[in-house]
């Protein structure tokens, strides 16, 4: 088996690569988002001399163009040389100071970082208003407060596994999830459908091994597949952790979380490999076996997904989470990495893939001991 | 020895309904003999070989190879016969000698004993040249030498060959028929299941005609020449067919 290069790359290099590719993709994005990219602003000429014009300019690594007209402003935009335009009429600060200025911002919407922009410039005219009204505010003589009479004080109750991790958070248990499934997705096919079609299947059945002992034998080598393959997601998650350490996402897995990882990590494992292998073992030939383990891809797909995006929906910490298959899984190594682990969640979620694992390996020594495994018409 | 009786097998096939593919089939095979199932494809010699081999079970009848039940002790049949065919393959990446050191280990075979069992069938099939090569970047006929070796490992009181020359050129199946001859030369039992009426003239003792599921004849080669009045092989077997001019 090992001497399959697809199984080698599939399952052990693929699941690591791409976990540290998609890190580096988010340190990529959150450096373009925080150097500069999205402060890239044309300020309709004239208007970089008012008090909002010189606030913009001494935003950090903000880039301001001074186009003449508002035309030309536009052109920038569409271009992209600017994310955002900004047209401040003359006569800006006399206008604040009688109480009303207009400022006009162009911005594309269908474009992220010009969103980002339009937030930033949000925040830039908020500030501008607050400086002018507390400037009024002591010249009446009242305290600065008067403006802020709610004061709010954050404390992060986040465990320090998880803070500065969301986005980790968020996809490192879709990876795992997916890697224990595809991990052995690359060599399952080649077990039975494959040995059906090439006439090895029917030597294997010739020896005095039993029938049951073969199909046994395979799905330990399937599930070591398996393994092989979440583990190296799980070794993927523990580097891009040590990774991020720079980039501001830290992640860290204590030893408990760890332990709680593996104990959701091997029953899922198990179910997968039996659910792989029952269908390798029904499939008449390896093309019958592709098509039907990209159906069953989805059944596993939408649970994962789901369990990607569980964290937004509130129902992660739902009774009735602990009992659906993978979901649960999903929900419970997101808690892991958070270093609140759910043994509770834990013990259903192992009990309820065993039983599937179960239910399919049956299925599987039924299917191993008719006729229909060699001869199906 | 080799005792069927009565031994039939029906397929369901859901567009054509039930296929009965071996229909009440009885022969015996002695030792240091060989017996030719002769028939053309799809006439149920494969199915036959493969009940014996206890790949798939009979729907009636039983079968005792080597003394032992085809239904109730299938693992000592299946530890006493060797069965070649041109279909069943050999696992590409592994070399010949891997291939031949894990079904020997499959049939309980280790250390010395296994070390010698293949110098012996490297040997009597002359594999050494290509032993260290993986099977996948071999020959048809090397491969085939190497599937017959692997089916020997075990040195077998029985044999199964099921069209064991199919796909090969002249002088492999050369090859293969004077193997064949030598395990009949041992006292081995022989099966042999073959489309090609030279190969039953010179290999087989006996003859077993099966069409659609049935046996039509049982008996030497020559028998069947005199009982049909015909002087070949190919002719007599038509005759029992119920062959005419222009029915193909």
């Amino acid at each position: 088996m090992l001497r399959d290069r697809r199984v080698l790359f599939g399952a052990l290099v693929m699941p690591l690569l791409l976990i540290l590719l998609m890190m580096k993709m988010f340190s990529l994005i959150e450096s373009s988002v925080t150097g500069g990219e999205a402060t890239k602003i044309a300020i309709v000429k004239g208007g970089e001399s008012s008090s909002l014009g010189k606030a913009l300019s001494a935003v950090p690594k903000a880039t301001i163009k001074l186009p003449k007209t508002v035309g030309e402003a536009k052109k920038l935009l569409a271009d992209g040389t600017v994310r955002l335009a900004l047209v401040i009429e003359p006569g800006f600060d006399a206008q604040m100071a009688s109480g009303h200025a207009k400022v006009q911002a162009y911005y594309n919407s269908s474009e992220p970082l010009s969103g980002l922009a339009l937030r930033i410039i949000e925040e830039a005219v908020s500030a501008t208003n607050k400086a002018a009204a507390t400037a009024k505010i002591k010249e009446k003589g009242l305290p600065a407060s008067v403006l802020d009479p709610i004061s709010l004080g954050k404390s992060d109750t986040a465990k320090p596994e998880a803070k500065g991790a969301e986005m980790l958070l968020s996809l490192l248990p879709y990876m795992i999830i997916l890697w224990s499934f595809y991990g052995g997705f690359s060599s399952v096919s080649d077990m039975m459908a494959g040995e059906k079609e090439r006439g090895t299947l029917e030597t294997l059945l010739l020896s005095p091994v039993g029938r049951n002992d073969i199909a046994v034998g395979k799905l330990a080598a399937l599930s070591l597949i398996c393994l092989a393959s979440a583990l190296s997601a799980v070794l993927g998650v523990v580097l891009a952790g040590m990774v991020s350490k720079q980039g501001g996402m830290e992640l860290k897995v204590s030893a408990n979380s760890l332990a709680a990882i593996i104990a959701m990590v091997l029953p899922l494992v198990a179910m997968f490999s039996s659910l792989l292998f029952v269908v390798s073992t029904w499939a008449k030939n390896m093309r019958e076996c592709q098509t039907y383990l990209t159906s069953v891809s989805f059944v596993v797909l939408i649970p994962a997904v789901l369990s990607n995006i569980i964290g937004f929906t509130g129902i992660d910490k739902a009774p009735w989470l602990k009992f659906v298959p993978i979901l649960n899984v999903g929900a419970g190594l997101r808690q892991a990495f958070m270093g609140v682990p759910d043994w509770s969640l834990i013990g259903v979620a192992l009990v309820v893939h065993l039983m599937i694992a179960a239910v399919c390996l049956r299925l599987t020594l039924r299917l191993i001991n008719k006729d229909q495994v060699l001869v199906r018409i | 020895m080799v005792e069927v009786h009565e031994l039939s097998k029906s397929f369901l096939d859901p567009k054509r309904g039930e296929i009965r593919a071996v229909d009440r089939v009885s022969f015996t095979a002695k030792p240091g003999r060989i017996l030719g199932l002769l028939g053309v494809n799809g006439a149920g010699k494969t199915t036959t070989l493969r009940m014996l081999s206890t790949v798939i079970s009979p729907g009636h009848g039983t079968a005792l190879v080597g003394g032992f039940d085809i239904s109730k002790d299938p693992t000592r049949v299946r530890e006493t016969i060797g069965f070649v065919s041109g279909s069943t393959g050999l696992y590409g990446r592994l070399s010949a000698k891997e291939c031949l050191e894990y079904f020997g280990q499959l049939y309980g075979l280790s250390g010395a004993q296994l070390s010698e069992a293949m110098s012996l069938v490297s040997d009597q099939l002359n594999l050494h040249e290509f032993l260290n090569q993986l099977c996948d970047k071999l020959s048809t006929g090397q491969k085939q030498r190497v599937s017959i070796a692997r089916a020997i490992i075990h040195n077998p009181p029985i044999m199964f060959f099921d069209e064991p020359t199919a796909g090969l050129d002249v002088l492999a199946s050369q090859s293969i028929m004077e193997f064949i001859e030598g395990c009949r030369d041992q006292g081995k039992t022989v099966v042999f299941s073959t489309h090609i009426m030279s190969e039953v003239e010179r290999l087989c003792d006996d003859v077993v005609v099966i069409h659609e599921g049935q046996v039509r004849a049982f008996g030497s080669a020559d028998d069947m020449k005199i009982q049909s009045g015909t002087m070949t092989l190919e002719q007599a077997f038509l005759n029992l067919l119920g062959y005419e001019r222009g029915d193909a």
